[in-house]
């Protein structure tokens, strides 16, 4: 056997038990630092425990649909408590259940609509918005939409108008809130499936679980979700005490909130706030498993109107023409 | 004009001295209506109704012209409407009801609707009674799909609870949210809009101050 047969990449003893250079030392210990900050940066949150902010119960919560009765009942007393702390008013937080066998469907009358806004300011009240005075419309969960007669187009419209009176000459006004879909893009889009859609067709999100991270306002196709930029700034006298867990109970910061039919009223029976304050009955809302209900009949009867229905995303929001 | 502005006066004149006239005969007004016959007083009505209804306006409805509500009339229509006979054609200025702007397109005469020997009543096809309190019935007439969807519960606001089967829910009669005279709605004041997002706002002056500098 000579040496010109010995397979190149074979080291010599010396090679293979040399002592660590100073470059392998830096890149090592360099990754070491970056390791041990990311790991303490993942559980930065619990240096909120001491701060009080954030107990060891809210940080090993579980997901909304695997908490136990007695768990959840836990939870909702501790909001109520921490809510009366921070805003001053003690609400009643319940854990509102789909009622069972009806289908929530929400159907509106284009024809009839004005644009007058009350349905937006409504939604912010009810549903315990972060305001900076009694006209601030960010947080609604409806948008009316000024559109020229005959066009469908929505790059055209327009959120922001403000004439003296309403309805004006030539236009028509579209609300667009969520549609509460059969095939929700944002459930999909969701990687911790913080949001899923409940037995009676409302689309949820447990605020608890949500991480933020806003995928599923990307996949929604009618800007129907929220995110809670800041802590929410509420007087005692703007805040709505009747709330529920997944509905309008005071959001924390940092999480997406969206329009849920007002679930804290209409599974207690109610009809959502935005239908009750609108001055022209534009608004109609039922339930879609009575064949005798009223948006089971304009499904039936009336010229329906699905917006973005190329989509594919099936919503139970329809919108109908009608004199 | 002026002839006719006196022909105006003359009957003004003519139809105040006859109200004084029934008002002396009926003893300073009825503090018991429809003691004698079955007709509803419009107070009476609205109390059916619930207090809600078009006609509980409280004072009472001032009818524009003479202020007969101070001298204790209760608007039985008849009380007036019983010596005043119908007049078909609005050929004149009104006496009375100059508050009413009766604007419901080709539909231009009272009694369309009124009914011509009993005023609390409305009329039918046939000529026939619609009671005040069934006034759906005689929009009907003419709002055939209306009526239907109303029925139904798509017409019209919904109060209460989507639970109540629609049938057994209480509804509003047409004339408590419509003028019956002048349906047209008056146009509302939108509340708020939202701000225009301040930073995009911001956001146009570099462009345009960056478009003035590609100018010089």
């Amino acid at each position: 056997m000579d040496s010109s047969q010995k397979p190149p990449e074979s080291r010599t003893v010396q090679e293979a038990a040399r002592a660590m250079d100073r470059r392998t030392f830096l890149k090592n210990t360099g990754l070491g630092a970056v390791g041990f900050l990311g790991f303490a940066a993942a559980l930065s949150p619990l240096l909120e425990l001491e701060k009080g902010d954030l107990s060891l119960d809210d940080f090993l919560q579980k997901h909304y649909r695997e908490l136990s009765g007695d768990e959840l009942e836990k939870i909702l007393r501790e909001l109520e408590r921490r809510t009366a702390r921070d805003f001053g008013v003690e609400p009643t937080i319940s854990d509102a259940r789909p009622v069972p066998g009806a289908e929530f469907v929400y159907a509106l009358n284009l024809s009839r609509c004005v644009g007058c806004r009350r349905c937006a300011h409504a939604c912010v009240k009810e549903n315990n918005q972060s305001r900076t005075s009694d006209q601030d419309l960010e947080g609604s969960f409806i948008r009316v939409l000024e559109l020229e007669n005959g066009s469908m187009n929505l790059e055209n419209s327009e959120h922001y108008y403000d004439p003296e009176l309403v309805p004006q000459e030539g236009k028509y006004y579209m609300p667009v809130q969520c549609h509460q879909c059969r095939n929700a893009p944002c459930v999909k889009a969701c990687p911790v499936q913080a949001t899923w859609t409940q037995d009676d067709g409302i689309t949820v999100v447990d605020y608890n679980w949500c991480i933020g991270c806003r995928y599923c306002m990307a996949a929604c196709p009618y800007y129907a979700r929220r995110f809670n930029f800041s802590k929410p700034k509420l007087e005692p006298q703007q805040i709505n005490p009747n709330q529920a867990y997944l509905g309008n109970r005071i959001r924390p910061k940092g999480v997406v909130e969206k329009c849920t039919y007002c679930l804290q009223r209409t599974r207690e029976g109610e009809y959502p706030a935005c239908m009750e304050v609108c001055p022209t009955g534009a608004r109609v809302f039922g339930n879609i498993t009575d064949p005798d209900s009223e948006v089971a009949q304009i499904i039936k009867d009336k010229r329906i109107y699905v917006l973005k229905e190329e989509v594919g995303t099936q919503p139970r929001f329809y919108y109908f023409f009608d004199k | 004009m002026l002839f006719y502005q006196r022909v105006e006066l003359k009957n003004g004149l003519l139809a105040t001295a006859l109200m004084v006239a029934v008002l002396v005969l009926n003893g300073c007004g009825s503090s018991d209506p429809v003691a004698d016959d079955e007709v509803l007083t419009a107070a009476q009505i609205a109390e059916q109704w619930g207090g809600t209804a078009h006609l509980a306006n409280d004072p009472v409805r001032p009818t524009g012209g003479l202020a007969l509500h101070r001298l204790g009339w209760t608007y039985d229509c008849m009380e007036c409407h019983r010596l005043l006979t119908a007049r078909w054609h609005h050929d004149r200025p009104l006496v009375e009801h100059r508050d009413l702007v009766l604007e419901h397109g080709a539909n231009r005469f009272c009694l369309n609707c009124h009914h011509p020997t009993n005023r609390n009543a409305f009329v039918d096809y046939d000529g026939a009674e619609i009671a005040e309190q069934d006034v759906v019935l005689l929009c009907a007439k003419c709002h055939g799909p209306t009526y239907r969807d109303w029925t139904r519960g798509i017409h019209g606001r919904q109060t209460g609870s989507w639970q109540t089967p629609v049938a057994d829910r209480p509804r509003l009669r047409c004339i408590q949210c419509h003028d019956p005279h002048r349906p047209t709605y008056p146009l509302l004041t939108p509340e708020s809009a939202p701000t225009y997002p301040v930073r995009a706002a911001g956001g146009h002056a570099p462009v345009a101050a960056h478009a003035a500098e590609q100018e010089h």
